[in-house]
């Protein structure tokens, strides 16, 4: 039976400088957290951006980097604080991205792609503190008090920010999912 | 659809997934830091060497001088004590003031 090699060891490598630690940990943590980041962020670019210069930072933190003791909040944190001064670069430099789905990405995908697009569309309606706490919740299956931890607020902060959200995108989205069924 | 079924329907749609290439791009980038960390640890290393290198000739020549000095002065290449503790201009001075002192002393003075 193979057992998942925990994150602590896995840290331990990285450190010791084994590059195959940080594969490990990106095909562990980077899906999770590029589905936080797409809804966080204003493009996939910039999501990719963010999620490129986390793990590169595990990299730069050399023998540190064994400190650390719960690592998927570890990089949801470091991802937050990334895309926040992103978002504060796009708009001290006046740009307005449009939410745009890259052509490639839908062919690839497939027909969910286009219910992705969607939701992700309906996302960025919300105000981005309850659209955090939607991506932790629905897409990362966190618990309240979890995310608590992650964003600094109360679990019942989170709480009310999630009713209303969902609230919200049952409003915007209830119809696409009425036309699946 | 009440909440839970709607929150759960909103599950079973994935936000989608980075591109492929970008696992390979993090590992590239991640080579090439170690590469420079490595380089940076190294050119510290080597600096750091030179300094003390250069710290130690500048010794070396200091405790040559005084010897040939005191060879000059007294014909004993034995550098007085009170030479050897000063330090930095002073130890120049003192040593010059001491040596004339011996010479003086030596011509009976």
């Amino acid at each position: 039976m193979n057992h998942e090699e925990s994150d602590e060891s896995v840290l331990q490598r990285l450190g010791a400088g084994d590059l195959g630690a940080l594969e490990a940990l990106y095909d562990r943590y980077a899906s999770g957290m590029y589905q936080y980041l797409v809804a966080t962020c204003s493009s996939e670019a910039d999501a990719e951006d963010v999620l490129q210069d986390v793990f590169l930072a595990l990299v730069r933190m050399g023998r540190k980097v064994s400190r650390i003791n719960d690592l998927r909040s570890y990089l949801l944190v470091a991802a937050r604080n990334r895309a926040a001064s992103m978002a504060r670069r796009r708009n001290a430099e006046g740009r307005r991205l449009q939410r745009l789905p890259s052509p490639g990405r839908q062919n690839a995908e497939g027909a969910g792609a286009g219910h992705a697009w969607q939701v992700q569309d309906a996302l960025h309606k919300l105000p981005s503190e309850q659209r955090e706490v939607v991506a932790l919740k629905i897409w990362q299956g966190m618990t309240f008090l979890e995310i608590g931890k992650v964003l600094r607020i109360s679990p019942d902060t989170a709480a009310s920010r999630y009713r209303y959200a969902i609230a919200k995108l049952r409003e915007i989205l209830g119809g696409m999912f009425d036309e699946r069924q | 659809m009440n909440d839970n079924d709607f929150e759960n329907r909103l599950k079973q749609i994935p936000l989608g997934s980075p591109t492929r290439g970008l696992q390979g791009r993090v590992v590239a980038q991640a080579k090439a830091l170690r590469r420079r960390q490595r380089r940076g640890r190294l050119l510290r290393g080597v600096l750091l060497a030179a300094a003390l290198l250069l710290v130690a000739v500048n010794l070396l020549f200091e405790r040559t001088y005084q010897s040939r000095m005191c060879v000059l002065m007294t014909g004993s290449s034995r550098v007085p004590r009170g030479v050897a503790k000063a330090t930095g201009d002073a130890r120049a001075a003192q040593m010059r003031v001491q040596l004339m002192n011996e010479l003086l002393r030596s011509n009976g003075g």
